[in-house]
């Protein structure tokens, strides 16, 4: 059974259908100029009063598209019961300045259904039959038949030991788990005081899979969209630079090539777009001589600790290894759940920052806009040490709604040539396991490293296991892959193609590249 | 019989409107591929009036506007059906599905 959130992936449904109906609706709203009061008007170009499209009522659908928008415009939510009109301080948003602030995901409370948190459930198929092995293999006794009829778990009594769910011959038993609680690889969800969905903002690491988990669309990313529109709308020189994800190949439909791509990007105003692969073969090229340093003295130290380990099983093995840094949500889930391991995760720059980088060493007044599949980099790009480089983020959903809302069609127009490419090893990173991929062959030709004890894992749930069986043992890592979306970053909440297709074509474009090891400019 | 052309426009437009998911229904079900070639094709004509109406699919054809898998695949089983039993209506998803 695939994961929760791999389940609804690559479908157009109705969730999907407003959260881009809303992008296009307030990108086309800024770009004719709107008046910032005309913003009580938008809901209703986007859904129709007359006939309920969504939900039960319009006036739900009404309330929650309100939401939807304020969060689009990279505001705090304001709630029905806050009593304000959702253009309250909307002025603020039209700027070509950072508005966008902390939580980044937020759960849309009157759009959330307060599904159960965790139960063990009887369905219709139970034939109340006369073995009822679910009762009997019962550890607390919690299953009942009320009135001789179906199977009845008592909620309060059981002990979701799923004995009775693999018991029933009739298969009718099941464990029913909230979608954005499941999809949490960092348990962050759990329930408020009127069993709403509530993120502990302490634990979210912005990964944005509950985002695209909820079947009701109750959890939203806030946006930079209007500001970038306000910045593609200025005068030539204050229009910002673009950086483009490795994840960006195939994400705009089987017509649109990599260089029509880049070419769209341009027309919408950007002043330039570099591949982000620039930067990721920058830091493979750190990370590769990083590493390279760091085991030549391990390893000559290596045999004698492997011995006292062995003697000593309860010590931990103090091996070192070295965590990729590209993907923000891994990075703090490592050194929230592993503090002993914090210093395991390279202190360099990620991808997104280096190739930032280069762009405001030519230009410091540049502004930057990171365009990826990731919602986490809208938090990165908050951090103190990362701002002064990237100043934007926007999703390639996102980017597509400006596509649309500019009638753009990368179908039609003619590709633009890539003057020099990234890597073959840097284009990879995309795809989960092209990171470790990349510093381990740069590794092995530049520097000579045989060998290499590589773990890697995707998604958090995944990740927290393989730190957890580094640390007891079980696995021997000297280079650590942690991926925070399943396949990595293309599988990430931000993109529109389905996984498979989205990986085919990232190795395609990987495979057109004019070098395989990576450059960088910078060194 | 005479294999129909499913034509799904993959412009801008009507890709960001789902026309991916109905290209990949298509092509995963089975059922079909012995009736239908399906073809990622360029803008028609700018028939979604900006997206409006995206999206745009050419079956056999005949032109469906907003259209959804479940659209889709009614049209062709309309069109299969029509061409086995010469009549165009009256057999359900089902039995065009067997027939």
């Amino acid at each position: 059974m695939p994961e929760v959130f791999e389940r609804m992936r690559g479908l157009y449904t109705p969730c999907t259908d407003i959260r881009r109906k809303i992008f296009v609706g307030i990108t086309r709203f800024v770009l004719e100029r709107r008046k910032p009061e005309d913003i009580e008007k938008l809901p209703f170009s986007i859904i129709d009063m007359r006939t309920p499209t969504y939900r039960c009522c319009s006036y739900r659908e009404l309330s929650i598209v309100r939401q939807r928008i304020r969060l689009a415009f990279g505001l705090p939510l304001v709630e029905e019961l806050d009593n304000m009109p959702i253009s309250e301080g909307i002025e603020k948003a039209f700027t070509e300045k950072k508005v966008l602030a902390a939580p980044i995901v937020n759960v849309i409370r009157a759009a959330c259904e307060k599904c159960p948190e965790d139960q063990v459930i009887v369905t219709d198929m139970c034939q109340k039959c006369m073995a009822h092995p679910c009762s009997i293999v019962c550890p607390v006794g919690a299953i009942s038949f009320p009135n001789g009829g179906k199977a009845f778990i008592d909620q309060s009594t059981c002990v979701k030991c799923m004995k009775c769910v693999k018991a029933c011959p009739y298969t009718s038993i099941t464990r029913m788990v909230r979608p954005c609680a499941a999809a949490c690889g960092v348990d962050a969800i759990h329930s408020d005081e009127f069993g709403y969905a509530e993120i502990d903002q302490a634990k979210c690491v912005n990964c944005g899979l509950c985002t695209v988990s909820c079947p009701f669309a109750a959890i939203s990313d806030k946006t930079e969209l209007v500001q970038i529109l306000h910045q593609l709308m200025g005068p030539e020189k204050q229009r910002p630079y673009a950086i483009i994800a490795p994840s960006f190949v195939g994400q705009f439909g089987r017509l649109a090539q990599p260089g029509a791509i880049f070419a769209a990007i341009r027309m919408v105003g950007f002043r330039n777009v570099e591949e982000v692969a620039y930067g990721a073969d920058c830091d493979t090229l750190l990370l590769a001589d990083k590493l390279a340093r760091g085991l030549a003295e391990q390893r000559r130290a290596g045999s004698a600790q492997a011995e006292s380990v062995a003697l000593e099983p309860d010590k931990k093995p103090s091996l070192r290894f070295l965590g990729t840094s590209c993907c923000p949500s891994w990075v703090q889930t490592a050194r929230r759940h592993f503090p002993e391991y914090a210093d395991n995760i390279a202190e360099s720059f990620t991808p997104m920052v280096e190739t930032a980088r280069l762009i405001k060493k030519k230009e410091p007044d540049a502004k930057v806009v990171f365009i990826g599949p990731c919602i986490a980099k809208k938090g990165e790009a908050l951090e103190p040490e990362v701002r002064p480089f990237v100043d934007h983020v926007l999703t390639f959903e996102e980017l597509a709604a400006i596509f649309v809302a500019k009638d753009i069609d990368l179908a039609a127009i003619p590709p633009d040539q890539f003057p020099k490419g990234a890597s073959a090893l840097g284009r990879g990173y995309a795809v989960a396991g092209g990171v470790a991929g990349a510093i381990a062959e740069t590794a092995e030709k530049k520097y000579g490293v045989r060998d290499l004890a590589v773990a890697k894992a995707d998604t958090l749930r995944n990740c927290r296991a393989m730190l957890a069986d580094i640390k007891n043992g079980k696995i021997r890592a000297e280079l650590v892959e942690g991926m925070a979306c399943p396949g990595g970053c293309v599988g990430g909440p931000g993109t529109l193609a389905a996984l498979t297709s989205a990986k085919i074509e990232v190795g395609k474009f990987a495979g057109t590249a004019s070098a395989r090891l990576p450059e960088c400019p910078a060194e | 019989m005479h294999r129909i052309e499913v034509r799904v426009c993959m412009a801008t437009h009507c890709h960001f409107a789902g026309a991916e998911t109905i290209v990949e229904m298509l092509e995963d079900d089975a059922d079909l591929a012995e009736f239908i070639d399906v073809l990622c094709v360029p803008c028609m004509e700018k028939a979604c009036e900006s997206g409006h109406d995206s999206p745009v699919v050419e079956v056999g054809g005949q032109r469906l506007m907003r259209a959804t898998p479940e659209l889709v695949i009614e049209k062709i089983e309309e069109i299969v059906t029509g061409a086995i039993t010469g009549a165009s209506t009256g057999a359900t998803r089902s039995e065009a599905r067997h027939a």
